[in-house]
């Protein structure tokens, strides 16, 4: 059986940032979630500060915490590729998978997402953001902000993500719409710098088997056995002295 | 006891003005919980307090401080009868009520706390069985079932006694009443069923507690909650939760239904030492679990230790330790300063100390995440409050009707108590 993994190297990121955006595109997820995110921290004392990166997707763990405490088995691990996922049209917005997981990588629709878009689609108006209106920003020519793979099913349950569930949890999914095609995550294409790499662990000549055999290599928070199935290569976890810098509003 | 019934009856046929003030007064609360609660599910969560790292708050803090509320009434009427205390007759069926009507408030937390209330139903068809939420709606729907029976069969012989006496309840009255009419053997059998729900509430109620904190407790990614003591400590909360406010609404009703020859100063000595009792065993089980986690700190717990004692919380922490559990201990200890007033002051302070201990426990937690993230900040936001209000005066509401319908004291139990048992028999 294929098992997919996710190996970051650590010592190429740069902080750009472009596989958040990428996500972001491909996925439509609205204002404040992250499904992709990249951790810009500090640690150490003066003189021997560091400042690093570490991107952070979902986990997909081989045990996750996350799947037992949901109610109505809404976030569930599918048998066949192991993806960690959740049936949009099952969830009832408890919020219990946010809590369980020790990653923080789960998030939730506070809002109706069309308000909570980078941009009003539906309204004509100036926004408050003063950059106007969708259709005089990008000078009569709409972008796709419907991706169309979104709006299936996948083995007859919801799981992209559609254009997303007021009140329902949510988190990276891998992706799942792109593996329907064999194709990797999108984060993992628009990587100028080569950090993240996808492919299957129990195949000995793969890309990420090689990079694990070869550089060291650890997983975060690993004595809590939530197995996770993204491996970080080179560096040792951020310590529990790291300082996240940047500054996150809850979006209004 | 001829007095007594006639005394019952009286709130039973007529309403006074302070009655419908009341009254309106809650209505005006419960309409502002309406109003807020239909802007919440028009615009989502997001117009709560709630955010990213903090995403449960005051929603499920008044989930399990209405539980807890409901232990006072299996407490008094389910515990005290196994024991075979009888001074607490007379209020057995504030209490019992107490319970019935706590849970339901409780319940509605949840449907304000979840993103999708219309999804529900969701829980009885795929509910999983490694949810310890499903555990705890288990449970707690076993509890609500055998605790509206234990209302309901105690006061079988009430009603068919007033079934004659209160016409504008005859019809009701007599269809609960079920055919009683106090012979030997009937008498014998209530006694059984009785026996029987009291032993099924009081394993249950343990249950209930137990489970909730495991809510909590089981997450292993929530080093604020994580810790086996949960269980023990979520009961002795719950007991000096629940005492206190069954204190207070045994005054109130005591004084405005004139039941003082019945609802005795006597009693509400008894309570406030049994509730001396109980703050003392919470005591305990406080400084257990905050010497487990915060003497020696691991690196998860260090920041969420800080926040609650010198950082962030600090404020609500200090005064519930000092103003919410030294005082009363204090105040309950001595029988100078245990007054029947104070006894009411006492219950008060521990009614708010109780929420916000409740607080302290659930949020400081969800703030700090394992990861080097942002820390989290939670101000609840009006809508909160308003539902909070509101669900606090739908509480009295409910029960304030409940009064209305039915006699709050037990007539045949006060009865069967020795003290009663001369005079105006
Ligand atoms: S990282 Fe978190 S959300 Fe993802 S599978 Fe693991 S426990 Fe679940
Ligand atoms: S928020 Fe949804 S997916 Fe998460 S535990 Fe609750 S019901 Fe399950």
């Amino acid at each position: 059986m294929v098992h997919h993994v996710f190996v970051i190297d650590l010592a190429r990121c740069v902080g750009c940032r472009s596989c958040m955006e990428a996500c972001k595109i491909e996925n439509n997820t609205t204002e404040g979630i992250f499904w992709m995110d990249v951790l810009k921290m500090e640690d150490g004392e003066f003189p021997n500060v560091q400042r690093t990166f570490l991107p952070r997707p979902c986990m997909h763990c081989e045990r996750p915490t996350c799947v037992p405490v949901c109610p109505v088995g809404a976030r569930f691990k599918r048998e066949d590729d192991g993806l960690v996922l959740t049936d949009f049209e099952r969830c009832i917005g408890c919020r219990y998978c946010l809590l369980a997981c020790p990653y923080g990588v789960g998030y939730f629709n506070w809002k109706k997402p069309v308000e909570n878009q980078y941009y009003d689609w539906e309204s004509d108006g100036v926004n408050e953001l003063g950059t106007g209106n969708v259709k005089e920003s990008t000078r009569g020519v709409l972008p796709p902000h419907k991706n169309p793979d979104l709006h299936r099913n996948y083995q007859g349950v919801n799981v992209a993500g559609g254009s997303h569930f007021m009140g329902t949890a949510e988190k990276c999914t891998w992706c799942v719409q792109r593996r329907a095609k064999d194709q990797s995550p999108a984060c993992v294409n628009i990587c100028p710098m080569f950090v993240l790499n996808f492919g299957d662990i129990d195949d000995p000549n793969s890309k990420v088997s090689q990079l694990l055999t070869e550089r060291p290599h650890f997983r975060l928070l690993e004595d809590l056995g939530n197995e996770p199935n993204v491996y970080y290569l080179n560096k040792t976890p951020p310590s529990t002295e790291a300082r996240n810098l940047d500054t996150r509003r809850k979006p209004e | 006891m001829k007095e007594l019934e006639a005394r019952i009856i009286v709130p039973l046929e007529q309403t006074g003005t302070r009655f419908k003030l009341v009254v309106i007064g809650f209505m005006v609360l419960i309409a502002a919980m309406f109003y807020a609660w239909f802007y919440q599910i028009t615009y989502g969560l997001s117009v709560t307090g709630l955010s990213q790292p903090v995403p449960w708050g005051i929603y499920i803090i008044n989930f399990v401080f209405f539980i807890s509320i409901s232990i006072a009434g299996t407490l008094i009427s389910g515990i005290l009868r196994l024991l075979k205390q009888d001074w607490a007759n007379p209020i057995t069926r504030i209490a019992e009520t107490v319970t019935i009507v706590a849970v339901i408030v409780a319940f509605l937390n949840i449907l304000f706390d979840i993103g999708r209330p219309q999804r529900l139903f969701n829980m009885f068809f795929y509910g999983q069985s490694t949810s310890p939420f499903v555990w705890d709606t288990i449970v707690i729907v076993v509890y609500l079932l055998a605790s509206a029976a234990y209302v309901y069969f105690p006061m079988v012989p009430d009603m068919a006694r007033l079934a004659g006496k209160v016409p504008k309840r005859r019809f009701i009255y007599r269809l609960l009443s079920n055919g009683y009419t106090g012979t030997e053997a009937q008498k014998k059998e209530l006694h059984k069923i009785i026996f029987t729900l009291a032993i099924i509430v009081t394993a249950t109620v343990l249950m209930v507690h137990t489970v909730l904190s495991w809510v909590f407790g089981l997450m292993i990614a929530q080093p604020g909650w994580h810790d086996a003591i949960m269980g023990p400590y979520f009961i002795s909360g719950a007991l000096i939760t629940g005492l206190p406010i069954l204190i207070i609404i045994a005054a109130i009703y005591r004084k405005a239904y004139n039941l003082e020859k019945w609802i005795t100063d006597e009693m509400f000595q008894k309570m406030a030492k049994l509730l001396l009792v109980l703050i003392l065993i919470y005591m305990y089980m406080f400084l257990a679990e905050t010497l487990t986690a915060d003497y020696t700190v691991t690196a998860d717990r260090e920041p969420i230790s800080h926040a609650i004692w010198f950082g962030q919380f600090a404020w609500i922490t200090w005064p519930i330790v000092i103003i919410g559990f030294f005082v009363p201990i204090i105040v309950l200890t001595f029988k100078r300063t245990r007054t029947y007033r104070n006894i009411l002051i006492v219950s008060g302070i521990l009614f708010i100390a109780m929420w916000a201990k409740r607080f302290i426990i659930v949020v400081p937690g969800l703030t700090r995440y394992l990861l080097p993230y942002q820390d989290g900040i939670y101000i609840p936001s009006w809508v909160e409050w308003a539902l909070t209000f509101g669900s606090m005066a739908l509480f009295g509401l409910i029960f304030a009707i409940f009064t209305k319908l039915f006699p709050i004291i037990s007539i045949w139990e006060v009865e069967e108590m020795d003290e009663f048992k001369e005079g105006d028999g």
